[in-house]
């Protein structure tokens, strides 16, 4: 009986074309547009490296060669003068560093830019360094092997960050998965008002029937979860894969979490449907309520009203599961502990059994005074 | 005969709305009862009673010689139910929303497959096995509403009103159908607020007004009930007063009429009395035309053991 119930249950939900739109096709149009919209943003975040040309380095010595190496600023063309004049003109490199002494360049640029003055910057800063170096062997020759060695000391201008480390806008790739997660409550929902008698004709039906009405909802409900998890996981590969947003490395991880919030969104719709004695617009128009509230708080519609609830309420972003998936995504992208992970997606799996107890005895006891 | 439905005492309660007032009922094995009364008279309510569907205050309902609960599952498992609204669901095909609600009762594939493909072949639909129910024209649908509540092959099958805003052809099918079903073996219970229908199948009926039943028995015993008997127009070219006044000493004859030239003949409860009224016609050389009858109905029934009509 459970598979057969949870077979055709489960063909109704995929020939269900409302549903289908606004729990696969709305996130995939929003996926996609948000991408559009911070994709130009995300570019700030990447540094290419400056192209220079250096002529006669030979005159500045082995050190301006290595602390021009070791900066990761630039990518260096060893050329002569002519040719760096050259290479300049045509616009191939940023500008060009003519050599003369040991401290002693000149600096060559046709703007004065952004990545113009990282040049200048770095020339000033080693001209200063080897001064200060000159000046303190000059007054304590004893201490020369150290002021070299401090000078050979690689010198670091950009930092290795984590991928993706820094890219706030990927909060709203995990709101709206979790906003997908939490959606598949429409479902559980759905399924509780499929047998209580005083909701529709179909569910008297399954009422006056032998079959036992918490064994048909499991099979329904496990049909719903099933369907819901599947779409979580499109709308995921889509995000993941195709817009290429970062989520960390492992999908088992992805997986488990994405399951862990259709878990707790599906019990919760099943709970208010269950808890709430109205007819089945009234409970829809809660729950979509609910979600909605819970989606802003998670930072769909506004990025920052998650920070403000972590700052003020932190309660409350433990007892949202929007937030709570929101998160778990964010501390695998973002984290290289899994604690924070492992916490969210406890606390989820705990609110999707407490619901689902809540359901099961409202559901248990539910007589009708009329239907 | 074995009593298959006994309702004792059966109080429901909205408030301060009595919907049911101490209803009592006997449904014998093999019956079509009907269950007739106004809209709001208590049918729906007692029908969901019985079936464990509603609460009630007060009384005790027994199917096939057990009490009847929500967990009574041995009982359900032999009852079947045809709802007034059409209950299947819309993303499924014909064939598919008739196994599920048969899967509900039958758990074996195959004698599933074998009892969904009689249900389908009983109502006609199988021409529309893989319809959606929103393809299937009003007649159609109604056709798989019943399929839905029979396939399982009940012993007791309850219709409530099956046959509201259906079309003539489709009413006939229907009504023929639930004949076919009891001659299988099948006891009814059918709800309606049409007494025409109620009177062409039901071999016993109970007439409800207000949560009670006011009459109960066969058509005939109805009718028997009531003063009111078989009604006699004539038309004829002239009467005159002292043989209308005549008229109303043959045996029978309640009271005599004549307007536009038609008179207008009661005849008391029992009386069946055409053949004499046409000899005191020759009799008296009273030339006559066009003779009707009409026989009470069970609306004459309700009229006069409640003061009102059905449509009041």
């Amino acid at each position: 009986m459970f598979f057969d119930i949870f077979k055709c249950r489960f063909k109704s939900l995929l020939r269900e074309k409302s549903g289908f739109f606004w729990t696969l096709a709305f996130p995939l149009i929003l996926s996609t547009l948000f991408f559009l919209a911070f994709s130009n943003l995300n570019k700030i975040d990447e540094f290419e490296k400056i192209k220079i040309a250096v002529a006669d380095v030979q005159k500045a010595g082995d050190g301006f060669n290595a602390a021009l190496r070791n900066s990761g600023l630039f990518e260096v063309s060893q050329t002569d003068l002519e040719q760096a004049k050259k290479l300049l003109s045509e616009g191939n490199i940023k500008g060009y560093i003519e050599c003369k002494d040991a401290n002693d360049f000149e600096l060559f640029v046709q703007k004065s830019d952004f990545e113009e003055s990282i040049i200048k910057m770095f020339l000033d800063s080693y001209r200063s360094s080897y001064s200060s170096a000159e000046k303190i062997i000059a007054s304590n020759p004893a201490s020369a092997k150290d002021v070299i060695n401090s000078l050979s000391e690689e010198k670091t201008y950009i930092n290795e960050m984590p991928s993706g480390n820094g890219n706030s806008t990927v909060i709203y790739f995990y709101s709206l998965i979790a906003m997908v997660c939490i959606l598949s409550s429409t479902y559980g929902c759905s399924e509780v008002i499929k047998i209580q008698a005083d909701q529709s004709t179909c569910a008297a039906r399954i009422n006056i029937s032998p079959s036992h009405k918490l064994k048909v909802f499991m099979a329904s409900i496990s049909a719903a979860f099933i369907f819901e998890f599947f779409v979580t996981l499109i709308v995921t590969a889509y995000i993941k894969f195709v817009l290429r947003i970062d989520f960390g490395t492992s999908m088992g991880f992805i997986l488990l979490l994405c399951a862990a919030g259709c878990f707790a969104g599906i019990s919760l719709g099943a709970m208010i449907g269950a808890v709430v004695k109205k007819p089945e617009q009234f409970k829809i128009g809660v729950l979509v309520s609910v979600t909605i509230f819970f989606s802003f708080l998670s930072g769909l519609m506004y990025e920052n009203m998650k920070y403000i609830i972590q700052k003020n309420a932190p309660a409350l972003a433990f007892i949202n599961p929007v937030s709570l998936v929101c998160d778990g995504f964010y501390s695998l992208y973002y984290y290289d502990t899994f604690d924070r992970y492992f916490l969210n997606v406890s606390i989820l799996a705990a609110m999707g059994i407490l619901f689902s107890a809540v359901t099961y005895f409202v559901l248990r006891r539910q007589k009708y005074a009329s239907i | 005969m074995e009593t298959v439905v006994k309702i004792e005492n059966l109080v429901k309660r909205y408030d301060e709305l009595v919907a049911l007032d101490h209803l009592n009922l006997n449904i014998a094995s093999g019956e079509i009862f009907g269950l007739l009364g106004p809209n709001g008279s208590g049918k729906t309510t007692a029908i969901s009673c019985m079936l464990s569907l509603l609460e009630f205050n007060k009384g005790k309902i027994e199917i096939f010689g057990k009490e009847m609960t929500p967990t009574a599952y041995d009982i359900k498992r032999q009852i079947g139910v045809v709802f007034q609204n059409v209950a299947v669901f819309d993303e499924l095909t014909v064939y598919e929303n008739i196994d599920y609600f048969c899967g509900l009762y039958v758990y074996d594939k195959k004698e599933r497959k074998k009892l969904v493909d009689e249900a389908i072949d009983f109502v006609g639909l199988g021409d529309f096995i893989k319809f959606r129910p929103k393809k299937l024209s009003g007649g159609l649908l109604r056709r798989l509403n019943i399929a839905c509540g029979i396939a399982h092959k009940p012993k007791l099958i309850i219709f409530d009103e099956p046959t509201v805003a259906v079309d003539p052809q489709s009413r006939n099918n229907i009504l023929e159908g639930i004949k076919r079903l009891n001659s299988e073996g099948a006891t009814i219970i059918y709800t309606s607020h049409y007494m025409e229908e109620v009177e062409q199948i039901c071999s016993r009926i109970a007439i409800l007004d207000k949560g009670r039943v006011i009459a109960q028995g066969t058509k005939e015993e109805l009718k028997d009930m009531i003063s009111k008997g078989e009604k006699i127009s004539v038309q004829v070219y002239g009467i005159s007063e002292e043989q209308l006044a005549k008229m109303l000493k043959i045996p029978g004859v309640a009271g005599a009429d004549f307007a536009d030239g038609t008179i207008s003949i009661s005849m008391n409860g029992k009386s069946g009395g055409i053949a004499q009224i046409i000899e005191f016609l020759n009799e008296n050389n009273i030339g006559y035309g066009r003779i009707a009858s009409e026989l009470p109905t069970l609306n004459d029934v309700f009229l006069e053991l409640t003061g009102k009509t059905f449509r009041d």
